[in-house]
């Protein structure tokens, strides 16, 4: 286009009626002509002095509904800024952890060493709870895990309440111990608004089960979390308590 | 709480710059500040466009979440930031009044017919007296083009087909009009 045509299509320009593929080619040429960027400068000017032209007063009411409406949307932003934040956390605590470096039937077979799990288990959940603290702010609960059938096995929970507006809370539940035959399990938040699923146990290093969620907001009544094996039968279970 | 007083002068680039930034950032005050500013043009736009305090409401409120969304692309080399937002404004009105085929209440040619309700407010009145008296300085024929194209969103060839004028009379008018507007009341843009 030159700059004669262009000249043609500036006031359709910026008046915004100008059709989607003109309005691209115009753009175009924008780009390269500081001429025709005078020009459209000066018309949309006039354009805003045509908008100037109808101000009216709006009703007083508007002007809280309209922050209100960017407050909303700037914290939904927020959240789903902050998911992949959260899963990246959670990935490298599971990789840490040796989440995939192990196979299911490791989990059974190393049954014996549950103790050794369980304080592993603590320890990593202890450690990332203190991570997405420091880097989230809020508050973090956990939950020592004790069996209600095998002495042997035992884990933590730990969930974080975010107190930042829109943004996730997380439970990451890690176990050891578990007889492999009676799985799979899974974990649950359990209180008195009923059970909330936290998921599928999966097998990490060194014989522990782990399984993590994120929730939009955790419902502060949900105090307990429970393992249930294949059966649907609790073998773990623990009350949160702040750390 | 209410920050619509009048703008105490006009924005300066840096602080044009430094409201976009705080507005990018979440904070509520600046979308106050903006509110305060450009409301009133936005609103008043929407009245003309879609014809109905309702719907003028809706388009201030997808105004500025539209202003909140893209303020990252906002580039002050381009413009300033009230043309911006005008455009932005213009472009949902625009759009909305397509997808409705509804109609404006009326043309700039035909507000001095436009009110006169019994209950009109004062503050009513003043809004078109003042609409007026910045368009007066167009012709007849360019207040009928620059009202068919901006307040109802016809194109040119809209325009010229149904005013049976032809196309390039109704570009060089529409051109015309902007550019009186521009030297007749550019220091009104002082939002």
């Amino acid at each position: 286009m030159d700059c004669a045509e262009v000249r043609g299509m500036l006031p359709e320009h910026a008046l915004g009626t100008l059709g989607a593929s003109d309005a691209a080619r115009v753009r175009e040429h924008l780009g390269a002509c500081a001429g025709c960027r005078k020009e459209t400068g000066e018309l949309m000017e006039g354009v805003e002095v045509a908008a100037l032209a109808t101000a009216a007063q709006p009703p007083p009411e508007l002007e809280d509904r309209v922050v209100a409406a960017v407050a909303r949307a700037a914290s939904r932003r927020a959240g789903r800024r902050r998911l992949p934040v959260a899963g990246l956390l959670a990935a490298a605590l599971l990789l840490a952890l040796g989440w995939g470096a192990a196979m299911a039937g490791r989990a059974g077979r190393l049954g014996n060493e549950a103790e050794m799990a369980r304080r592993q288990a603590a320890q990593a959940a202890g450690d990332f709870g203190e991570f997405v603290g420091d880097l989230s702010g809020g508050g973090a609960r956990e939950a020592v895990l004790r069996s209600t059938s095998w002495a042997g096995a035992g884990g933590r929970a730990v969930v974080f309440d975010s107190d930042v507006s829109g943004a996730s809370d997380w439970i990451l539940v890690v176990v050891g111990g578990l007889p492999e035959e009676d799985g799979p399990y899974r974990a649950k938040l359990r209180g008195e608004g009923g059970d909330l699923r936290v998921g599928r146990l999966w097998p990490s290093a060194e014989g522990r089960l782990a399984a993590y969620a994120l929730f939009g907001a955790l419902p502060e009544d949900r105090e307990d979390v429970v393992v249930l094996d294949a059966d649907g039968a609790v073998v773990l279970k623990g009350r949160l308590e702040a750390r | 709480m209410g920050s619509t007083d009048a703008p105490d002068g006009p924005l300066t680039p840096e602080a044009e710059r430094g409201l976009v930034r705080r507005l990018i950032s979440g904070d509520e005050e600046a979308v106050r500040i903006l509110y305060g500013r450009f409301a009133g043009p936005v609103y008043g736009l929407g009245l003309r466009l879609l014809g109905s305090p309702e719907a003028a409401q809706e388009l201030t409120q997808d105004t500025f979440l539209a202003v909140w969304r893209k303020a990252p692309q906002y580039d002050p080399a381009r413009g300033r930031l009230s043309t911006w937002i005008m455009v932005i404004a213009h472009n949902l009105g625009v759009d909305r009044l397509r997808r409705e085929a509804r109609r404006p209440v009326a043309l700039v040619e035909d507000m001095e017919t436009v009110g006169g309700e019994d209950d009109e407010t004062e503050a009513r009145i003043l809004d078109r007296v003042a609409t007026l008296e910045i368009l007066s300085v167009l012709s007849a024929a360019e207040r009928r083009l620059l009202g068919l194209a901006y307040y109802r969103g016809w194109t040119a060839r809209e325009i010229s087909l149904h005013d049976s004028i032809p196309l390039g009379t109704v570009k060089t008018r529409l051109r015309s009009a902007l550019i009186k507007l521009r030297r007749a009341h550019g220091w009104k843009r002082e939002l």
